[in-house]
């Protein structure tokens, strides 16, 4: 077996290749039928999806189930009027936030204690009973300690937030295999080295899912930090809009919440994306 | 004995502790081994032969007694030894070319002025134009090409290889082995090849030693008296039959 010599090959006859590129352009034709139909059907799964909403919205009162359409109208009123935009903006800045706060808590603590066995030990009931807390429970308390402005949303949101990238980042530290770090003791690597050359790179993937995980978590802690005592902000719509009897405005809210959290959590897909082997940074890093 | 061995290992004990008690791997090893020899140690799966290899790598500690590479005692790993495993262990991140170049990465050495030597190993090997491959595009045997290229990179005087081609198919190994013999009678390395296949060992090496079952000791030292440059002709020799008959019947 070697690739890099080319062989001799008789030329199969002209039906086979024929068959051969026939087979090709089925493929192709069979990928542009499969993409057609996912659009189709997700088109579909939408259009049933809001007139299985319309209908049901038509048997109760819009203070139950508003119409998608009333919800529609709403969404672009207070879009126009801009009235929603410090909302967003808040609950934004205090998810981003959150995020920043608990990753960095998270990705910190994981390195340590993949660092260090004996830290991993002591450190591990409480780690355990801090996640045992139901964590939501204790935003009434931060709202106390921190206040009604956007410290107390931040520190509940990073508090929900590093868990997931803590573990992850442990497990992506600790799970080499063992026949790599005996390369790299082979290789005379010192732990510096071993650290970012492998243990970092190998983690790469495990902390970016845990970083997709503390996104969705710290928008659910912001979201439930406004619950508690906010005026500003989405969960705080939400709060008001409950209090007014106006469901229109409360579906809005949570569409544009919803918007809100995809796209957040799409941000951290592209900041993946550039870490990826063959991505931006690891490019920049060649050409240098 | 000749105070010129490049490989000397005297008196070599090592015993495992296991929940079970302690397991005897090796047991009174002494071995000499010549620049530019090469030996293959072979033997029953647990005989110790891969632990062996690993205390001249200095990967591990003896119980007892002593490896000296060229004079000097072993108590770590060495730039003057490249290592092959029976996997490729490739970094899945890195292309092929900057997986070759860790060794100089990690001796703190100037990529620059090792890139064109990669290259054009990365030739000897078959694998020009894989260079910004990455490791899982390529199939097992051109993986452990570039496992291959790696080791020698630094240029070691001594290749440490366990069981490097136990992966492959058996005409892949074939070929590996025509080129290993290759690139060791060009670069007048010594080699240590750990292996269970006593045709592989028989058609590479200077000298065969055969481990016993463990605890691990040196049960024979079979001195391999085929005519060098040896090539896929030799392994028809009736003299090659009869060397693998001897340790066949050996290793029991």
């Amino acid at each position: 077996m070697n690739e890099s010599v080319a062989r001799e090959v008789p030329a199969p006859p002209s039906e086979v290749e024929d068959e051969f590129i026939e087979t090709l352009e089925d493929d192709e034709q069979n990928g542009r039928r499969r993409i057609a139909l996912e659009l189709t059907l997700t088109a579909a799964v939408i259009v049933v999806s809001l007139a299985l909403w319309s209908f049901l919205a038509s048997l109760t009162s819009p203070l139950v189930l508003p119409a998608p359409g009333r919800v529609g109208e709403v969404i672009v009123d207070i879009t126009k009027n801009g009235s929603v935009f410090k909302h967003i903006e808040t609950t934004t800045l205090e998810i981003i936030l959150g995020f920043i706060l608990g990753s960095a808590i998270g990705l910190g603590a994981g390195i340590a204690l993949a660092w260090s066995p004996l830290l991993r030990r002591l450190a591990s009931p409480y780690l355990v009973a801090s996640q045992a807390v139901p964590k939501l429970a204790l935003a009434p308390m931060f709202t106390l300690w921190l206040g009604y402005g956007i410290a107390s949303k931040v520190v509940i949101a990073a508090l929900i937030a590093f868990f997931p990238l803590l573990e992850n980042t442990v497990v992506g530290l600790c799970a080499v295999e063992s026949e790599k770090l005996m390369l790299f003791k082979s290789l005379l690597a010192n732990e510096i080295q071993t650290f970012t050359k492998l243990r970092l790179p190998h983690a790469r993937p495990y902390i970016f899912a845990g970083l997709r995980m503390a996104m969705l978590f710290a928008t659910v802690g912001a979201i439930v930090g406004e619950y508690v005592g906010s005026d500003v902000g989405l969960g705080a719509m939400i709060i008001v809009s409950d209090g007014t009897m106006n469901t229109t405005l409360m579906f809005a809210v949570l569409i544009i919440l919803t918007a809100l959290g995809i796209l957040l959590y799409k941000l951290v897909q592209w900041m993946e994306m550039l870490f990826q082997r063959g991505g931006v940074v690891a490019r920049l890093r060649r050409t240098r | 004995m000749n105070s010129t061995a490049a490989i000397r290992v005297t008196d070599l004990y090592k015993t495992y502790r296991s929940v079970a008690g302690p397991v005897r791997a090796l047991e009174g090893i002494d071995v000499d081994i010549r620049p530019g020899e090469f030996v293959s140690l072979i033997g029953k799966s647990g005989c110790g032969k891969s632990t062996l290899l690993q205390i001249i790598a200095g990967l591990v500690r003896p119980s007892r007694g002593k490896v000296l590479l060229e004079d000097v005692p072993v108590v770590k790993a060495s730039r003057k030894v490249g290592l092959v495993f029976q996997k490729s262990v490739l970094l899945e991140w890195r292309t092929i070319l900057d997986n070759v170049l860790l060794p100089v990465e990690l001796f703190h050495l100037v990529r620059a002025g090792y890139v064109d030597r990669a290259r054009e190993l990365l030739g000897m090997m078959g694998l020009a134009g894989f260079e910004n491959s990455y490791p899982d595009e390529l199939s097992g045997g051109m993986q452990q090409r570039a496992a291959i290229v790696r080791s020698l990179l630094c240029d070691p005087d001594i290749l440490l290889m366990d069981e490097p081609f136990g992966a492959l198919d058996a005409l892949t190994r074939e070929q590996m082995n025509v080129e290993l013999l290759r690139i060791w009678q060009a670069s007048g390395k010594t080699i240590i090849f750990v292996t269970h296949d006593i045709a592989e060992a028989v058609f590479l090496s200077d000298r065969v030693i055969l481990l016993s079952e463990r605890p691990g000791r040196v049960k024979e030292i079979v001195k391999i008296e085929l005519p060098r440059p040896r090539t896929i002709e030799t392994t028809y020799l009736p003299q090659f039959a009869d060397y693998r008959r001897h340790l066949r019947e050996q290793l029991g």
